[in-house]
């Protein structure tokens, strides 16, 4: 398994085009076998790397042969093992609610594995421009997949995303041409062993690249000033689609800020309050994410206000920048891809099923459909962060790791912001067991919804459970990942 | 004159599209600003490889004043990432303008 690095990037990007080819097989629902597959392999791929790369080595790869400031390589370490994983496993269930009884053309899971790929390059790669590439290719599959049943509102938040997004991958490029000009490479390693000796002798210009990554992964992850692409482009989206924007790609802004700020700025930056403003901004961006969320009554849109809000939670940690924040802010963002997946097929089931988007409209649902009702419940405890579900081992981490530096205002917020959680999700779980008998929109009839699409909520909701009683096995994965950020 | 090169003229061309984009209100003229944002980049970074004089980097006299290929090369894949998003962008103008019949985010936010 020489290649495996390349190859779990290359093999998804083979099977979108081939998706398209099945056209000409004789061959039943050939697409989604293609999008199973390029799914399924990468992760063997990856399982064949994994015994070397929790042991606390690196998988070098060089591209074409070609060494390190010359050529692209491409590094398999704890951190991209951790995020390669998670994006693959959700990514895998994503295609089984795919596979429900709404047929996806082939056009579909050919957009989602390019998506994938980009995901998987940005994580395994170790050359800046060729991380901006793979940003770009994951930013088109996913305005093109946001626009996917052509709805006119989707087709308007598309192109807000587009025009949000872009700005950011401009001001991105602008910082890579700076550290070009100032170190003459490219190459990640390359240019962070000499940013200390550019701070020494002139900290203004490491301070303008810090703060143009700043802002184009605040942009990416949903970070306060920058988050006002999120509502619409996860409410309009469709429901699967909505999963992986808010699961895995507000994920891959966050990745990229650990990977970069603590390898580039980790002993300049960090340690004189660059830690201090994310972690700033990340309570502003939770209990604002949390409020809007609170005011909210259309279903998706709650949910992408609360994706806002647990990011807050992240970037908390990630600022904190100690060994147990870390732990706790990778261990939230392995949980909040799993919840709030599964929340968006819950949120999706029912509208399908009813027809409202709102949730005053949706009394008495439970009656209806007792199943996704019943994920929906365990997938929002979870995120609130009430034991014996993952979320709670998260945030215990994460708050336990304020009290550590002594932060009381960061602990007063925390709290506030999982009461607020708790008053949204339980504001729709009120209303969803409410004693009023459920009315039927009249002009509507309701989509027929296979078992495919419930066996995804119940496997989340499964996993939550399971993560929050043992949550020893993640945190075996996420020391390696802590080994690589914190050496 | 002082520092009028490549990189001033690229930062200038950067701001003017971030300008454009922040206050521009019609979708083909916020696509302009992209494009716009986008060209400055890449000037500046074709600028930092740039010397005066310098020949195309065909090693076969290493005595040879040479340019940096490399923001070349990388400039070329931005340039086409830049075709296919304006393209892109402009695909979705035209189904904006099918569903809503203007081109104004004002007008369409009222929706």
């Amino acid at each position: 398994m020489a290649h495996a690095p390349i190859l779990i990037i290359v093999v998804p990007l083979l099977a979108a085009f081939l998706t398209h080819l099945t056209k000409y097989a004789n061959l039943r629902r050939g697409a989604e076998i293609v999008a199973a597959a390029g799914i399924i392999a990468p992760l063997i791929f990856l399982f064949s790397l994994g015994k070397t790369v929790l042991e606390g080595n690196v998988v070098k790869y060089d591209l074409g042969g070609w060494p390190a400031p010359i050529g692209i390589n491409l590094a398999v370490d704890g951190l991209s093992f951790f995020f390669a994983l998670f994006v693959l496993g959700v990514g895998l269930l994503i295609v089984v609610y795919s596979l429900g009884i709404y047929q996806y053309a082939r056009r579909y899971y050919s957009l989602l594995l390019l998506a994938l790929s980009g995901i998987l390059g940005i994580i395994l790669t170790r050359d800046i421009f060729n991380m901006y590439v793979f940003f770009e290719i994951l930013a088109v599959a996913s305005y093109v997949l946001i626009t996917y049943k052509r709805k006119a509102r989707a087709i308007a938040a598309s192109f807000k995303y587009l025009i949000i997004t872009e700005s950011a991958w401009v001001l991105f490029l602008l910082a890579i041409a700076i550290l070009y000009g100032l170190t003459g490479t490219l190459n990640m390693d390359g240019i962070a062993s000499q940013i200390n000796n550019i701070y020494k002798s002139n900290p203004q210009v490491i301070y303008l690249v810090f703060s143009l990554m700043m802002v184009a992964f605040g942009i990416k992850c949903g970070m306060f000033p920058l988050h006002t692409w999120i509502p619409e482009a996860h409410s309009q989206a469709p429901t699967p689609v909505s999963s992986l924007l808010s699961g895995l790609i507000l994920k891959v802004g966050i990745y990229a800020m650990l990977r970069i700020f603590f390898l580039f700025f980790g002993a300049s930056l960090f340690l004189r309050g660059a830690g201090q403003l994310i972690l700033y901004l990340g309570l502003v961006t939770l209990i604002v994410g949390a409020g809007l969320a609170l005011v909210q009554d259309e279903l998706k849109k709650l949910l992408a206000y609360s994706s806002i809000s647990q990011i807050g939670y992240i970037l908390v940690a990630v600022g904190l920048g100690t060994q147990l924040g870390l732990k706790g802010g990778l261990f939230h963002i392995f949980n909040h891809a799993l919840i709030k997946s599964g929340l968006f097929f819950c949120a999706g089931i029912i509208i399908s099923q009813t027809g409202f988007w709102k949730v005053s409209n949706m009394k008495g649902v439970w009656r209806q459909m007792p199943g996704v009702t019943f994920s929906f419940c365990v997938l929002s405890l979870a995120v609130i962060g009430i034991p014996p579900f993952n979320g709670f081992v998260s945030k215990m981490f994460i708050l336990d790791a304020t009290l550590m530096a002594d932060n009381y205002l960061a602990v007063f917020f925390l709290f506030t912001g999982i009461l607020l959680t708790a008053a949204y999700y339980f504001r729709v779980i009120q209303t969803f067991f409410s004693p009023e008998e459920f009315q039927h929109r009249p002009d509507f009839t309701p989509q027929p919804v296979g078992p495919f699409e419930h066996l995804s909520t119940y496997i989340f909701a499964l996993l939550c459970l399971l993560v929050g009683i043992f949550p020893g096995i993640i945190v075996n994965l996420i020391q390696p990942a802590i080994k690589v950020l914190l050496p | 004159m002082m520092g009028f090169n490549g990189i001033t003229v690229g930062i200038v061309v950067v701001l003017v599209g971030i300008y454009g984009i922040l206050t521009r209100r019609n979708i083909i003229k916020m696509i302009m600003s992209l494009y716009v944002m986008n060209s400055g980049v890449i000037l500046l970074f074709v600028s930092i490889g740039y010397i005066a004089g310098g020949q195309a980097a065909i090693l076969e006299d290493s005595n040879k004043l040479m340019v940096d290929p490399l923001p070349q090369a990388v400039m070329l894949t931005s340039l086409v990432i830049g075709l296919g998003i304006t393209a892109l962008a402009l695909a979705l103008a035209i189904k904006i303008y099918d569903e809503y019949r203007t081109l104004n985010t004002k007008k369409l936010l009222e929706e």
